[in-house]
């Protein structure tokens, strides 16, 4: 597959004159290959969108290769025209109309007028598109932002929490947007914190936390290397069942008179072994890891029963190759 | 092009310079107002009033420089201590016109030119207030940061913001100098005196024009430099305001206390005035060679290069630095 975004050890550290240097992004790889729905994933201020305003140009980037379009990034005024980004929640001068925003846009990108009115139609703004931004809600905004980078009929699409401020009917339209721009083979880089939606939509993924890439590869497999094939239990007498599980081989753990069993071939060997003893299960389920349980297990992000989850303060730091988790398949294959 | 032209559109389309445009029409029209019921067409009582305080004025003026010449053959030293300026300083009986001393009538060729003067400041400081707020607005909004994720040429969108500015400030004082101009013939012509302008007082008043509208743009392409070094309208606004009120105001203050003359040249409005309005002599030599002067084309030499630092700072600023 060919490489739309390539992206190998980016540093980028703030300076200022009045308070403590921050290093956004420290050694950050990422790769999103061509016609892919990718998802960026990460805590607040673990440097999502340092990256993307990197990527863009928008930034100067202290260390790293990046490649974007086969071009490497200092060049991207040449395959901008390929590229429609959104970063953040744009800004947009209110008093204008949603119309004379994108108008405003096609007029310097050299594009005919009635492209505007096309992509106001797909993000579901027509009827609205004469009035100005000031009356718009944030959902509405949101489309607009999602208009103005649709406007060039890009490649490569970056959008930074296009979900941010919509209602239920605006995010499923814009999974919907999702699926239909990849299969017209536009490549989607999707960073969001709406995990569902992520791990419906895309087919691959890249978390980030403090600056490093901690998980990487298509969905599937990130999900399984999660997987730690245990499986949830319901019987009448619990501490009887653990007990005739433990016998025949099982790790068994219990919580609030729920078993969760691991080390065995599956669900069946969980039922017969019961069966045997005369315990009858009520509940068997396998526990399959979602997208948001490895999320938070992998950047430490789980909120402790006690205490509220803090914002992580962003540090340097290098540790070794070989504590990352490398769920890259395509990697590995290479290897 | 297609950036200017998006530019221009969105500069038009501004609420802010719209209510900045109907305040400047409104100080002009109090001015026209004011101007045209304070005058009334001169009737021949009038002009024979005029003539009669010309005759005596010219009279005067004659006796005063028999009398100083008289002074200067008895006692020539007296005499140069007396009449520092010699005896013609008080002016030529011959230069004195009876138009000057028309009761309540506006007298065009007389006044056109403070007026004018007037308006290249306050042109000066409208073209100020819309150049920083059309900059600073996207530069704190991130307004900008949009228009360079579909343009990533970062001289270029700040070249086109920075054209259709000056273009338009140009292009609008030039016109708005010509009504202003025509507005006051007007009056003068319905309401008052025009004079007897002949050609080389309205190529005065053309060059004074020119001067105007050269003003206006080179306040507006450093209110865009401020804005856009300073990342804000207001921090563009509070530079101007803190220059004009610590340095003008108060180091003036410091500078006379402590006697240390002359400052004239080290503050930039003495520099703005010799552009506008004429050379400006701010120092007679204390060893008799003759007065200290910033001359017009020094004065103008200063504008020029200081909006030229500014606009050069602020490019080399937004080529490199990180965009929020």
């Amino acid at each position: 597959m060919t490489a739309v975004i390539e992206i190998s050890g980016l540093c980028k550290t703030f300076h200022s004159l009045w308070r403590e240097e921050k290093t956004a992004l420290d050694g950050f790889d990422m790769y999103v290959e061509k016609g892919q729905v990718h998802g960026f994933l990460g805590p607040n201020g673990s440097g999502k969108t340092t990256t993307l305003r990197t990527l863009l140009g928008l930034l100067r980037p202290d260390e790293g290769v990046m490649r974007i379009l086969d071009t490497p990034s200092a060049d991207f005024g040449s395959v901008a025209h390929r590229v429609g980004a959104i970063v953040e929640s744009p800004a947009f001068f209110t008093p204008f109309t949603g119309r004379k925003t994108l108008q405003l846009l096609a007029t310097a990108g050299g594009l005919p007028r009635g492209r505007v009115d096309e992509v106001l139609t797909t993000v579901g703004l027509r009827d609205r598109a004469d009035e100005p931004v000031k009356v718009y809600s944030l959902g509405m905004r949101q489309r607009l932002a999602v208009a103005s980078a649709l406007l060039k009929r890009p490649e490569l699409l970056i959008l930074d929490e296009p979900a941010n401020g919509l209602d239920p009917s605006g995010i499923h339209a814009m999974r919907t947007l999702m699926s239909e721009l990849a299969e017209q083979g536009v490549t989607v880089l999707l960073s969001s914190h709406l995990l569902s939606e992520i791990e419906q939509v895309c087919d691959s993924v890249t978390i980030i936390d403090r600056g490093r890439r901690v998980a990487h590869g298509p969905v599937s497999v990130v999900l399984a290397g999660h997987d730690t094939g245990e499986h949830l239990v319901r019987v009448a007498d619990p501490e009887q069942a653990a007990q005739v599980l433990r016998t025949a081989g099982a790790t068994v753990r219990s919580a609030d008179g729920v078993l969760f069993v691991g080390g065995v071939s599956g669900p069946a060997a969980i039922s017969e072994t019961l069966g045997r003893a005369g315990l009858w299960v009520t509940e068997l389920t396998p526990l399959t890891p979602d997208l948001e349980s490895v999320f938070l297990d992998l950047t430490g992000t789980r909120p402790a029963a006690d205490a509220p989850p803090q914002i992580a303060v962003p540090t340097r730091r290098r540790p070794p190759a070989d504590n990352l988790i490398n769920l890259d398949v395509r990697s590995e294959e290479r290897a | 092009m297609n950036l200017v032209r998006a530019e221009v559109s969105r500069l038009l389309s501004r609420r802010f310079t719209h209510i900045m445009v109907l305040g400047l029409l409104a100080v002009f029209g109090v001015t026209a107002a004011t101007t045209l019921a304070n005058s009334t067409r001169p009737d021949a009582g009038v002009w024979a009033a005029a003539q009669k305080t010309a005759e005596e004025r010219r009279e005067s003026l004659v006796r005063f420089k028999l009398n100083c010449q008289e002074k200067f053959l008895v006692d020539k030293e007296a005499a140069e201590a007396a009449f520092p300026g010699g005896c013609d300083a008080a002016g030529n009986p011959a230069d004195v016109e009876s138009s000057r001393y028309l009761e309540d009538a506006f007298v065009f060729e007389q006044e056109i030119g403070g007026l004018t003067v007037f308006l290249a400041i306050y042109l000066s400081f409208f073209a100020f207030v819309i150049a920083a707020s059309f900059i600073g607005a996207e530069m704190s909004s991130g307004g900008i940061t949009n228009l360079l994720l579909w343009r990533p040429q970062r001289s270029a969108i700040l070249g086109a913001k920075l054209t259709a500015l000056t273009g338009c400030v140009a292009v609008f004082s030039a016109l708005f100098t010509a009504l202003y101009i025509g507005t006051f013939y007007l009056i003068a012509y319905t309401s008052g005196w025009t004079g007897q302008p002949g050609v080389a007082f309205w190529a005065d008043l053309a060059a004074l024009g020119g001067r105007a509208v050269a003003l206006s743009t080179a306040a507006a392409a450093s209110a865009f430099a401020l804005a856009t070094l300073a990342r804000h309208t207001a921090a563009a606004l509070g530079i101007a305001v803190g220059y004009f009120l610590i340095w003008e105001a108060g180091a003036r203050i410091v500078f006379e206390i402590g006697g240390m003359l002359p400052y004239d040249p080290y503050f930039l409005s003495s520099y703005l005035s010799a552009f506008v309005s004429g050379d400006l002599t701010y120092w007679h030599g204390l060893d008799g060679t003759g007065d200290l002067v910033i001359t017009r084309l020094s004065g103008g030499m200063v504008v020029a290069g200081l909006t030229a630092v500014l606009i050069t700072a602020a490019f080399a600023n937004f080529r490199r630095r990180d965009l929020a």
